[in-house]
């Protein structure tokens, strides 16, 4: 799970081996983005922060190790990815789509739309969870900015050609999923 | 249109996603978590060796003092055990020659002696006014015992040096005498 293959970036202070790893720094530089992504997959801050958490006890776990990591940034984000999909296979992701969609909609909109745009949510996320696996896992992690093509790719462990492609997919679907249920209503 | 409102809502969503804010003083949460992870781990393998420093500590105690009880019980047995040799040699010989009966064998158990409170005791038996226990008898000794026992004088004799002399002596004068006699007969005869 926590591989440490792949990668071109290199941080300063992981170059020597016996170097002390400033986890403060690390913890800095990249709580925010693991949060996101865990925050995508699990729609609950309390557990994303959870799993922001576990990500850097097991950094602080593999302290000695963290000189063969070649991409700090991206063993980070993949182990922030599993620990997040592990939690979210012991639940039902339906129980929480009600409160996340309120307070996604209530945070971007006005008052008066918030429960229509809340309904919205609603349904987006039931389609999203309803894609394929592969395509669902490709948006929810394009959604997070920070990550590029090729960061995704080497998260998930498939070619960037692969990942843009089943991106399109994965919103040609959903946007059509959408439309139909917009058409019906 | 109802394209325009699908790609609105995913675009609203995904930024949704995109600019979710962690929850005020996570860092510093997980931070706090972090040291005392760190400082739990640091107590748990000092914690480690705790348990093993004690165990060669207890080992190395029971050695030192079993081996000074050993040195303890040794040092002062030595002289009293050639002492005890010598009167288990007199006893042994006075019982064979003199009849006498055997006392039945004690039982002395090496384990009951070497208790604690049965040190004192053991101690005074060592001395050198205190007979020994007898030890075992050998084959021979047995067979010597049972010769004795059976009362015959001619047999017994044979086991008194003195006796024995005078037998073999005896034996030898008549056998002298007999053949003195033929021969002044054979000598006799012929003339």
């Amino acid at each position: 799970m926590a591989s440490t293959e792949g990668c071109s970036l290199a941080l300063p202070f992981m170059e020597d081996a016996r170097s002390a790893v400033d986890l403060a720094a690390i913890v800095d530089a990249y709580s925010t983005l693991l949060f996101r992504i865990a925050n995508s997959v699990l729609r609950s801050k309390t557990e994303a922060e959870d799993v922001v958490q576990d990500v850097f006890l097991r950094v602080l776990q593999h302290r000695a190790t963290l000189a063969t990591v070649r991409d700090m940034r991206v063993w980070l984000v993949r182990i922030a990815w599993n620990l997040a999909l592990d939690r979210k296979r012991r639940k039902r992701p339906e129980q929480l789509d009600e409160t996340f969609a309120q307070s996604l909609a209530s945070s971007t909109m006005p008052a008066d739309a918030v429960i229509d745009e809340a309904q919205r949510f609603r349904s987006a996320l039931r389609e999203i969870e309803r894609l394929p696996k592969a395509e669902r896992h490709v948006l929810l992690l394009s959604a997070i900015e920070e990550l590029g093509t090729a960061e995704i790719a080497a998260v998930l462990g498939r070619s960037e050609s692969a990942v843009r492609a089943l991106l399109s997919r994965a919103r040609v679907r959903l946007r059509a999923r959408l439309s139909c249920h917009a058409a019906l209503d | 249109m109802a394209m325009k409102d699908a790609d609105g809502t995913i675009e609203r969503l995904l930024a949704g996603l995109r600019d979710a804010e962690p929850p005020g003083g996570m860092e510093r949460r997980i931070l706090d978590a972090l040291d005392g992870m760190g400082a739990r781990e640091a107590v748990a393998s000092t914690s480690l060796w705790r348990p093993a420093i004690a165990f060669l500590v207890a080992c190395a105690v029971i050695l030192i003092v079993a081996i000074a009880v050993r040195q303890h019980r040794h040092a002062p047995s030595e002289p009293s055990h050639a002492m005890n040799a010598d009167v288990r040699q007199t006893t042994r010989v006075e019982a064979i020659t003199h009849k006498a009966p055997i006392a039945p064998r004690r039982r002395t158990s090496w384990a009951a002696a070497r208790r604690p409170h049965d040190v004192p005791a053991a101690r005074e038996s060592e001395t050198a006014g205190f007979p020994a226990p007898p030890l075992p008898l050998t084959e021979q000794e047995r067979l010597l015992l049972r010769l004795a026992h059976r009362g015959d004088a001619g047999n017994m004799a044979i086991l008194n040096p003195d006796a024995r002399a005078v037998m073999s002596a005896k034996a030898t004068e008549q056998f002298q005498q007999f053949f003195e006699i033929n021969a002044k007969e054979m000598r006799s005869q012929s003339e």
